[in-house]
């Protein structure tokens, strides 16, 4: 049974490696109810030539019960061929469908069955830890273990190989597992290769008109409902799309689309403590695919749909009717806002300008009046333009994105729609070298919310922070409850005339990469300090407790085990091939092999002489004196012998085998 | 306590046979032993370590019949199993026994035998009983052959095949002497002490009972599944062709059972099968060819599966 529950153990651990793709808990709770059914079979099942199927047919009615599928058939089905690349096309954790949670359980489940059958049919025992070690290599395909998550698992495999190991545990071979395991764990490793990096959930609608074309003509109309929203307190902005990609003509989204999952943490890049929103969105007349979303999206109820990571954008491909959305918002104050540097490293906010007019390029140092990119340079361009350039909203509203248009807006006419400022600030911040990117949405000032809200602006990205939106037509009316917006606002106020601008100071120096930082020192001593501690305690405990076991029970055969544990706790190399009258020729020293010679005459006497006689007393007198003659020995001697863990310590050496002839 | 006969006919025999075979004690406890189960011995070893002087020592210890065939190449297997003669007074055949016909044969250097020869003997090995010209003929019991051959000079040889080597109930090797044996050895022959100076120690009736107390001895069911498991164990080892047949596996089991009763025992213990196992399975083994090449030894084979099977009872 040990053996057995080692097997599924190893495989339940592979199992658990997808914890990153699916989530410590609703993992666990259908690998369990997967598992201990199909374990509970796999043990007590009389009929060998059935037990793969009994045992396969448990684990799956036990993953159904957990799941509660609507069409049960077709949930194994979908798991066992489409859930893998559903899997790499969502974000992690994964929504917890049953067409796709029962990926791994079955893959478990397969992984125990195959791995209890090459238990009982080859010879060699740790070969039933290959189906396990197969689900690890998938697993490390969709997310690698690193840290401390590969040392745990190197640990539980070892320990389940070591208890396959029937006649003996090869503890030589587990520590330096183990040891090289933790070597391996704190080695500094660079990105992990992943199978979703190649993947993303495809959108059925091949093009998708670009939003950003579209807000002359919604302001042309401007009465038209398109969603209303109800949340505690008003929304600023509605994002739909994110333009981060700009080749001189076209604006266009970048990053790849998934499937929302079960939830969607705050981008890297925000270390400012992150309160949550929500808000439930009614669609009324906006269309798909795109959905009024938020820059940091955290779950959404109502709809399945596509993502763009680190973007925000939803998109759905059929009709919505209504939602429930909720989002990250960085909490940070004026002050830290106006002084924080920007983020060069945010996705996409250095993107392309394609070919730039060369008045364009002059415009733009103008714009910032020399400044390096920063926040307040940022402050500075917003002003630049709200001070220098006119919105209009009505009448003949210029139209396009490209260079030849914003050229005209800049250098010419200087007046546009927020399509032309928003396009307009994104270019000239990436010329000054401040990331930034253009998004399209609507303004939140009304619960409903109608074409006349459509509404483009640039976003620039502040180290911390993450992405700030900005309001170079100094149109869009801002709630005053707090919030991002709030705090722009006011870091705007705080912005001095131009003549007295400043260089902000600059922010600390980052500590240099590749020093050791992520490495849990002090946590890795206290595992080996607690382990070694445990060690020593818990070895000479188990040690009393087993020979209070055995002499309470007083068999011949228990005298042998204890004869057999107590030589091979002082080193003697004692296999299970071995008489008592072989330990005898190992024996140290001629009393003990005389006490061994007493106990072989008891064991003879009693196991196979047939006559009756049971010579138990003797054989634990035998015992007695073997002690007591170890108990002779040097003080380290004895000392190591205490902690050193001997049951099932020595394994006979394994007979080279071949094919039956 | 008083000792069992079967132990009282071992150690007459033993005391013996050391007389003139010295150093030795563990061979002749095994040779003892094989007759003892009533099984054949072959002896095989390099010339002058007492191969013959073994044998002829323990066919001189039993009061039954004996005889010596010196296999050579023109023996004729009526020469071993007898040939019907006609006797013109009687006007008929009468059967003239061969060799083979006495309760010890001692067949000496068999691998100078031509097939046909070796093959008559081993027919009556087998059988205890042989057969001319259609009539049956029994040898008389107990029925004991102990054969001798050396391993390295295979010129004009014929070596014995692997079905008729599965035969002997044990192939022992009598290894060169220590030097303090040596000089007993060599003390012994100026003091013109030989085989043929040795009286019967045991008659037949006695050696019968013996024999049959050994028989009865009592066997554990586990000490008997660790034999079978030992056998099976050459079946799966893979220097091994051929492994030990169930033959070997009740050879294994009637050895233990008469080394245990050279101990002074009745009972079969899992020491008893392994004292035992070399002797009773290594001449049983076909290793196949790469261990051949290899110089592997059915012997060392037998150790490595003594050292893998767990013994019953106590494995832990």
């Amino acid at each position: 049974m040990t053996r057995v529950a080692a097997v599924f153990l190893a495989a339940a651990v592979a199992g658990l490696l997808f914890v990153p793709v699916f989530g410590l808990w609703p993992l666990a709770l259908v690998l369990a109810a997967c598992a201990v059914p199909a374990l509970v079979v796999a043990v007590w099942c009389p009929w060998a030539a059935w037990r793969p199927v009994l045992v396969a047919l448990a684990g799956l009615v036990g993953l159904l019960a957990a799941v509660r599928p609507a069409d049960p058939v077709g949930a194994l089905v979908a798991g066992a061929t489409q859930a893998w690349r559903e899997v790499l096309q969502s974000t992690w954790p994964v929504r917890p469908d049953p067409e796709v949670v029962v990926f791994v359980p079955l893959l478990v489940l397969a992984a125990s069955v195959f791995g209890v059958e090459l238990l009982h049919r080859v010879r060699a025992p740790l070969v039933a830890l290959l189906p396990a070690l197969a689900v690890v290599g998938l697993s490390q395909t969709y997310a690698a273990a690193d840290g401390a998550t590969a040392i745990v698992a190197a640990v539980a495999f070892a320990a389940c190989g070591a208890v396959l190991v029937a006649d003996g545990v090869p503890w030589a071979a587990v520590a330096l597992g183990v040891v090289g395991a933790v070597l391996l764990g704190l080695v500094p490793a660079g990105p992990a290769f992943s199978l979703r990096d190649n993947e993303s959930a495809p959108l059925a609608s091949a093009r998708v008109a670009s939003p950003l074309s579209e807000v002359a003509a919604r302001l042309g109309s401007p009465d038209t409902p398109l969603f209303e929203y109800t949340s505690e307190r008003p929304v600023d902005r509605w994002p739909i799309a994110v333009l981060d990609e700009f080749d001189g003509v076209e604006w266009t989204p970048g990053g790849n689309l998934r499937r929302m999952g079960a939830g969607l943490p705050p981008g890297d890049g925000v270390t400012v403590p992150t309160g949550t929103r929500s808000a439930s969105v009614r669609l009324r007349g906006l269309g798909p695919p795109w959905l009024p979303s938020q820059d940091w999206p955290a779950t959404v109820t109502g709809v399945d749909p596509l993502v763009a990571p680190g973007r925000g954008t939803l998109l759905a491909e059929q009709p919505v009717d209504s939602y429930e959305l909720t989002w990250w918002e960085p909490a940070v104050d004026a002050s830290t806002l106006a002084g924080a540097a920007i983020d060069p490293d945010a996705a996409g906010g250095l993107g392309g300008v394609g070919e730039v007019p060369p008045d364009v390029t002059v415009l733009a140092d103008q714009a910032v009046g020399g400044m390096r990119s920063s926040f307040r340079a940022a402050l500075v361009l917003e002003r630049f333009l709200r001070d220098n350039y006119r919105l209009v909203d009505s009448g003949t509203l210029p139209v396009g994105h490209g260079w030849p248009q914003l050229g005209r807006f800049l250098l010419r006419d200087k007046q546009g729609t927020s399509e032309q400022f928003a396009a307009a600030y994104v270019a000239l911040a990436r010329l000054r070298g401040i990331p930034a990117r253009l998004v399209v949405g609507f303004s939140g000032r009304n619960s409903l919310v109608r074409n006349g809200d459509a509404l483009a602006w640039p976003e620039v990205a502040v180290a911390g922070v993450g992405w700030v939106a900005l309001d170079p037509t100094g149109s869009v009316r801002t709630s005053a409850s707090g919030g991002l917006t709030e705090a722009t606002g006011e870091a705007r106020e705080q912005l001095p005339p131009a003549a007295r601008l400043a260089e902000p100071l600059l922010p600390p120096d980052p500590p240099p990469a590749g020093t050791g930082a992520g490495v849990p020192w002090s946590l890795v001593l206290w595992v080996v300090v607690v382990a070694v501690l445990g060690w020593l305690v818990a070895v000479p405990s188990w040690v009393v407790l087993r020979t209070w076991r055995r002499r309470r029970s007083g068999t011949v055969a228990d005298a042998v085990a204890e004869v057999r544990d107590r030589l091979r706790a002082v080193g003697v190399p004692v296999t299970s091939a071995m008489t008592v009258r072989d330990m005898a020729l190992l024996a140290p020293g001629p009393p003990t092999a005389e006490a061994l010679a007493r106990l072989a005459t008891a064991v003879d006497t009693t196991l196979w002489s047939g006559s009756g006689v049971d010579a138990r007393e003797e054989a634990w007198q035998a015992v007695r004196a073997l002690r007591a003659e170890l108990a002779r020995r040097a003080v380290p001697d004895r000392l190591r012998a205490a902690v050193r863990y001997g049951y099932r310590a020595q394994v006979a050496p394994r007979m080279p085998v071949g094919a039956l002839t | 306590m008083t000792p069992p006969k079967s132990t009282l006919v071992y150690q007459a025999i033993a005391d013996n046979v050391q007389r003139v075979v010295r150093g030795k004690p563990d061979v002749v406890r095994l040779a003892v032993a094989a007759l003892l189960a009533e099984g054949h011995l072959l002896l095989e070893d390099v010339p002058g370590l007492g191969k013959t002087t073994l044998a002829r020592c323990v066919a001189r210890s039993v009061g039954g019949s004996w005889n010596r065939i010196q296999f050579t190449p023109d023996l004729l297997p009526g020469d071993v199993t007898g040939v019907m003669v006609y006797h013109q007074n009687a006007e008929r055949f009468e059967f003239h026994p061969g060799g083979i016909f006495a309760n010890v044969v001692l067949a000496d250097e068999i691998n100078r035998g031509t097939p046909k020869t070796q093959s008559a003997l081993l027919e009556v090995m087998s059988e205890r009983r042989a057969t001319v010209d259609s009539v049956v003929h029994e040898v008389p019991r107990p029925f004991l052959v102990v054969a001798t051959q050396n391993p390295i000079e295979m010129e004009g040889t014929y070596r014995l095949p692997e079905a008729q080597l599965d035969r002997f109930l044990m192939r022992l090797s009598v290894g060169y002497p220590d030097l303090s044996s040596e000089v007993l050895v060599v003390m012994s022959d100026c003091a013109q002490v030989s085989p043929d100076d040795l009286s019967p120690v045991v008659g037949i009736p006695e050696l019968e009972a013996a024999i049959a107390e050994v028989r009865a001895s009592h066997i554990d069911l586990a000490v008997c599944e660790y034999a079978v498991r030992i056998a099976a164990g050459t079946r799966e080892h893979s220097a091994v062709r051929w492994g030990a047949s169930p033959r070997g596996s009740i050879a294994l089991v009637r050895a233990a059972q008469a080394i245990a009763a050279t101990d002074g025992r009745l009972f079969v213990t899992p020491d008893d099968i392994k004292a035992v196992a070399e002797p009773v399975l290594a001449h049983r083994l076909v290793l196949t060819p790469d261990a051949e090449l290899g110089r592997r030894q059915p012997a060392s084979v037998v150790a490595e599966v003594l050292a893998a099977v767990a013994v019953p009872a106590t494995a832990g």
